[in-house]
């Protein structure tokens, strides 16, 4: 009797918790990605989210040796910052950061990181795992961060993205932006691949 | 010599040629007006927030949050929880957070329940503070902050009672609880201006009385609810200041992941520049209507210089036999043309001034809209530039007609 009341009382003191289960998946658009790009105090911080497709052109875990030779040929591509935004030459951008990971996809989960610099007085963004990741959906997504170290950030007004050149699956780029002039958002594709900022 | 030509010859037929003007001068003062009345709309609703780095709601659209908690547009889809605005204010990026309640009125006036930090962090108009010109801050839980046009337009001074109206259209008021204008807003030209300001717990004082949406029978006494906990069960948004910039998109991403509420943070400038996505299309119908009447103005004044080639033969053939030749005349009617529009786009400028003098109160009152008087831009210029050379190119038909009817003619002119 007494087992049974404490198995009750376990499946009342469960139940609260299986309702608390949220579901939601984020949109997913095939040819466009998002780009969120940040400005203060010499620091450049561009983040840039594509979908699988656009880049090795396949969205399932990579299973065969073909899809993973793919999959490391692309972080490779995008490792290289050069390949992926073109910044004027008259802000003097250094980068202090990269980061390429591959997330969805089954749970598959790919990572790359260098670091050229240490960089003291500036913020990491955590990565939760599992937070970031939490809707493992089918679809799998390249993340990039770039972190740059910027003599004249005010030269930043023209950011080009050879990175449409580099995947011709990508289409398009959505982005929003925060400067010293406040935020905004833009919308280019790969016939204009440029982001003007102000 | 041809210049003053023209001109005589314009002035002697004064009637035909000013009706023709006029037409002209009011097409670019409207043309100008609407781009005026563009850029200035654009630019209200752009200063009307500044210094917020992330507006925080309920999971809806961008823009509707915008409007809504910004604007006073439209109404929340949901409210937030306390618990979710506590996780929110308790993140290390937040430099700053401001809650805001909405849902009451006074007369046709919507009230906003905050607290006094609301005052120290909403900037509008590039970083510009509230200014409480009159009277002092929300001090007293009864005390109100109230807009300038709330307070114009109700002559309303600092100490006047005012009863709140339970939801936006209703009969029920909360005249147990009234409160007392403590102070008047100066005029930000920002929907600020038609909103009463009243603190968080007082939003909460005022419904104690309140159960499932309609007044309970017993009245709790004032003394009793300046003891009681007022802390708010939900608010409607919350306005953020972030630490840095570069934190912004990640304490974005935080809040619309937020597991325990579906929430949406929004940038306020990117919401705006969706919402002119939107408008967008209507601006440029507007734009292009304009755009037409102008074109219609200068045919109308080509249908005139057509209409009296007729009547000015025999002064073209007296012209030629005093030595003119066709180019002159060509030369002469372009030149007319110009005149006349370089005249007519003077007077459009003109009159557009005189518009916004007499209608900047007006729209400002009515729209909150406001109208810089500023001198014209070079986009102004370029688009009085363009009216001339069109006007030049309008002429040239007639003027070749001209030409070629010149030289047909000759001394010989029968009419």
């Amino acid at each position: 009797m007494k087992t049974m009341s404490l198995a009750l009382l376990a499946s009342v003191a469960a139940a609260p918790l299986l309702a608390q289960e949220t579901r939601e998946i984020g949109a997913h658009v095939h040819g466009v990605s998002t780009l969120e790009l940040a400005v203060e105090d010499g620091i450049l911080d561009i983040n840039l989210t594509s979908p699988g497709m656009d880049i090795v052109g396949f969205e399932y875990a990579a299973s065969t040796d073909a899809d993973k030779d793919a999959v490391e040929a692309a972080i490779r591509q995008m490792l290289t910052p050069e390949n992926i935004v073109a910044l004027p030459e008259a802000a003097g951008c250094r980068v202090t950061e990269v980061l390429v990971h591959l997330h969805g996809g089954e749970g598959h989960h790919d990572h790359a990181h260098e670091e050229e610099h240490d960089h003291e007085g500036h913020d990491h963004e955590e990565h939760e795992e599992g937070k970031d990741h939490e809707a493992e959906s089918e679809h799998s997504a390249f993340h990039a961060r770039y972190v740059f170290d910027c003599d004249h950030t005010d030269a930043l007004t023209m950011i080009g993205f050879p990175f449409f050149a580099q995947f011709e699956n990508a289409q398009e780029i959505e982005a929003e932006f925060v400067t010293d002039a406040g935020a905004g958002a833009a919308e280019f594709d790969r016939d204009t691949p440029e982001l003007s900022l102000n | 010599m041809i210049l003053r030509l023209a001109t005589q010859s314009l002035l002697a037929r004064a009637l035909t040629v000013s009706m023709t003007v006029l037409a002209i001068a009011l097409s670019v003062a409207l043309y100008l007006g609407v781009e005026k009345l563009r850029t200035s709309a654009r630019a209200s609703f752009a200063d009307t927030i500044a210094g917020t780095d992330l507006i925080v709601g309920a999971r809806s659209g961008s823009v509707q949050l915008l409007l809504y908690s910004v604007f006073r547009i439209g109404n929340a889809t949901n409210n937030v929880t306390w618990e979710s605005y506590r996780d929110i204010a308790a993140r290390p990026e937040v430099d700053w957070i401001v809650p805001i309640s909405l849902g009451d009125s006074h007369r046709q006036f919507r009230v906003m329940g905050t607290t006094p930090a609301f005052f120290e962090h909403y900037k509008y108009r590039g970083g510009r503070s509230l200014d409480i010109g009159d009277g002092h801050g929300l001090d007293d839980l009864y005390d109100a902050v109230i807009g300038a046009d709330v307070a114009a337009t109700l002559d309303y001074t600092v100490g006047d009672p005012i009863v709140v109206s339970h939801g936006l259209a209703s009969f029920t008021s909360h005249d147990d609880q009234p409160f007392r204008v403590a102070g008047i807003i100066a005029k930000t030209g920002t929907p600020i201006d038609r909103t009463v300001i009243v603190s968080l717990e007082a939003i909460e004082a005022i419904h104690v009385d309140w159960q499932g949406g309609a007044k309970s029978g017993q009245t709790t006494p004032v003394e009793v609810i300046r003891d009681m906990d007022l802390e708010p069960a939900a608010i409607t948004a919350a306005l953020v200041g972030v630490q840095s910039r570069l934190q912004i998109f990640g304490l974005q991403r935080w809040i619309n992941q937020y597991p325990e509420e579906p929430l949406l943070a929004i940038l306020p400038g990117v919401a705006l520049q969706e919402l002119w996505q939107i408008v967008g299309v209507a601006e440029t119908a507007l734009i292009g209507v304009s755009a037409m009447v102008v074109v219609t103005a200068l045919v109308g004044m080509m249908a005139m210089i057509f209409a009296s080639l007729n009547e000015r033969r025999r002064e073209m053939a007296i012209w030629r036999a005093m030595g003119a030749r066709p180019s002159t005349i060509l030369a002469l009617l372009v030149i007319e043309a110009m005149l006349m529009a370089a005249v007519g786009a003077a007077l459009g400028l003109g009159l557009l001034y005189i518009g916004l003098i007499v209608g900047q109160p007006w729209v400002d009152a009515a729209f909150g809209i406001w109208l810089p008087i500023e001198p014209p831009t070079l986009r102004d210029l370029w688009v009085l530039g363009i009216v001339i050379g069109a006007a030049a190119l309008a002429s040239l038909l007639p003027a070749i007609r001209a030409y070629r009817l010149s030289l047909a003619d000759g001394m010989m002119v029968r009419i």
